[in-house]
């Protein structure tokens, strides 16, 4: 036994190493490679590693084999539509004159690591990045103007001509989302015929949408327009890319009616409920709650586990109160939901910024709108806290949700500063509780 | 049985491999993103283990947990991030994640120890335009990692996770505790 104990010890180590990530080897480009352009090389692309939410490691693999055959059109068309992370190293290796403009692009990325080692480039190669934002002033602002501050005060500026100007989201993303009702699928083409739009270039101007990240209420209008696409995969590309929105973006008074509207697709009301659900709104909120309770509602299942990833102890309530009076699946889902709730207390994610900005939110919200539900949600809200208040841990997470900037607000211009007075107000109760 | 009494020859003799270790001291923290509103994207376990040695740390980071947010949207399952998982999957393949414990002027690398593989929870909408809520990743990613590191000396000793060279976790510990343990992002270490 003794021995056995000794050797699988040693085995340990090994072992770890046999678990140990393979190498990625490069990808193999099609035999027809030199004879597709560039929308046929992302088509071929596409089909080998799938969407943007696919395997990253065919992804990797195929940056390897784009930087060896000198693809950097196709490399920046990934960089700007599916993120850095993708290619960033392999422009890089290259050199390759739009290097600096993807990079730049991904500076808003919603995904932390293309905006992260977008940032980190840019600071590596300093002197040119700078170059680069001095050449191009328009770039000097906006997402651009914390790193541009960076590099200034750092670098002395260097020879940047080789680098191609800033992408245009007017033109990289806007033409695609304005799609028609007719799209044709790309198929086994090798090349695109003139005046032809294809599904393929929408969903990638989607995808880019979360790349360019930065985005306005013109693109966010676009993206809702093609929610109600005809063509399905449009349709959930557009529904995927709202929900991944920064919270306070998410167009939830737009999708509420489509949650509603008896004429849509339960499919689409189910998708329209999923989405809503992402926006920091209390409205949203409230919504889910009431689609929850609605039988035959498309949404219902979805607005349940939703609600227990979000839900706090009014969402119990309400759920305890459907009970029984609901069919099997939506039973379990129900208990499904109200185990969570509890998870999430038990391990006080209450505490964590994002969720009790929410709770406090709203409170404050209700009150702002006198709403009759006020005084119950404070109530909830304050008893939750108190409990979840374990070795005093709820005063330095109001500290820190006092001390933070919010750069994300849901809440029209002139309803913000009330609706963050009454959560101030709010707080000092707890503080006195 | 050649090869097993081969191993045995190799190790050091001595009583105490037969004690079995003891979890004196453990904390568990998120560990949170370096963003403006940082979200935990992770889970780091650190124990404080004793043997016969005398005392180390066992560090697991794991891109499954109770408290772990994942990726935003419609396709993130509350519980997973899969982003860290790829990340864990890129760290481990560049072999650029390593423990290291801070001796003096000295920096005494750890081990890698373990490397759990699992499909990792990501939502998707099907070709029928409905969200499948408990939809899984294709192919497993590495969702944790466990790193040992050798045994503390006598008094108080910083050990650091690095990726790519940079620190991204920090424990300071003693033979008898673990005094704190801090991410990149947080704002106060956590004790």
């Amino acid at each position: 036994m003794a021995r056995v104990v000794v050797a699988a010890a040693l085995l340990g180590g090994a072992m770890a190493q046999q678990g140990q990530p393979p190498p990625i080897e490069p990808a193999q480009l099609p035999e027809d490679w030199a004879r597709r352009d560039l929308e046929g090389k992302w088509a071929a692309f596409r089909a080998a590693t799938g969407d943007a939410k696919a395997d990253s490691r065919s992804k990797a693999a195929w940056a390897m084999a784009l930087r060896a055959s000198g693809d950097a059109e196709l490399l920046e068309w990934i960089a700007v539509h599916e993120g850095w992370r993708h290619v960033g190293p392999a422009l890089a290796q290259l050199d390759a004159p739009q290097l600096m403009r993807a990079a730049a692009w991904n500076l808003g990325a919603l995904d932390s690591h293309d905006k992260d080692n977008a940032e980190k480039l840019m600071r590596e190669r300093g002197a040119v990045a700078l170059g680069w934002f001095r050449a191009n002033l328009l770039a000097q602002r906006g997402k651009g103007a914390a790193i541009f501050a960076e590099l200034l005060a750092a670098h002395e500026a260097a020879d940047a001509a080789r680098y191609l100007r800033p992408l245009d989201p007017m033109q990289v993303l806007v033409p695609w989302l304005d799609a028609p009702a007719q799209l044709v699928e790309f198929g086994a083409r090798l090349e695109a015929e003139p005046k032809v739009r294809y599904v393929q270039q929408v969903l990638r101007a989607l995808d880019g949408v979360i790349v360019f990240g930065d985005v306005d209420d013109l693109i966010v209008q676009k993206v809702l327009a093609l929610s109600r696409h005809v063509h399905q995969a449009v349709s959930s590309a557009a529904f995927s890319t709202l929900s991944k929105l920064p919270a306070g973006r998410v167009p939830f008074a737009a999708l509420l009616p489509m949650a509603r509207d008896a004429s849509l697709a339960a499919a689409k009301r189910q998708l329209a409920t999923t989405t809503l659900s992402y926006s920091s709104h209390p409205a949203a909120f409230f919504a889910l709650h009431e689609i929850a309770e609605t039988e035959c509602d498309p949404g219902r299942l979805a607005a349940v586990v939703r609600l227990g990833e979000i839900g706090d102890d009014t969402t119990e309530r309400l759920l305890q109160r459907l009970g029984d009076r609901v069919d099997e699946e939506t039973a379990k889902s129900i208990q499904a939901a109200l185990r969570r709730i509890g998870e999430r207390k038990h391990t006080q994610s209450f505490l964590q910024p994002v969720p009790l900005r929410l709770l406090l939110w709203r409170v404050a919200w209700l009150r702002v709108k006198q709403d009759p539900r006020a005084e119950d949600h404070g109530r909830a809200a304050s008893a939750l806290l108190a409990a979840q208040n374990a070795r005093g841990a709820l005063e330095p997470a109001l500290e820190q949700l006092l001390a933070t900037p919010v750069r994300d607000h849901p809440f029209p211009a002139d309803e913000a500063p009330k609706v963050e007075e009454q959560l101030r107000a709010f707080v000092a109760e707890l503080r006195r509780r | 049985m050649r090869w097993i009494a081969a191993l045995l020859s190799m190790l050091p003799a001595s009583s105490s491999l037969m004690e079995v270790p003891v979890v004196r001291d453990a904390v568990t923290v998120p560990y949170y993103e370096d963003a403006f509103v940082p979200r935990p994207v992770a889970q780091i376990a650190v124990e404080l283990v004793a043997s016969g040695e005398g005392a180390f740390l066992r560090v697991v980071v794991a891109a499954l947990g109770p408290d772990v947010d994942p990726l935003p949207g419609i396709a993130g399952a509350p519980g997973a991030n899969l982003r860290t998982a790829e990340e864990l999957e890129r760290l481990l393949r560049e072999q650029t994640l390593q423990l290291v414990a801070r001796v003096g002027a000295d920096q005494v690398p750890g081990r890698l120890v373990e490397i759990e593989w699992a499909r990792v929870p990501q939502r998707r909408i099907g070709e029928d335009g409905l969200v499948d809520f408990a939809a899984m990743t294709e192919s497993p990613w590495p969702v944790r990692a466990v790193f040992e590191s050798e045994v503390l000396p006598a008094g108080e000793t910083w050990c650091y996770l690095q990726a790519d060279g940079v620190p991204r976790l920090a424990v300071h510990a003693s033979p008898q505790h673990i005094l704190a343990v801090e991410s990149r992002g947080e704002r106060e270490a956590v004790r």
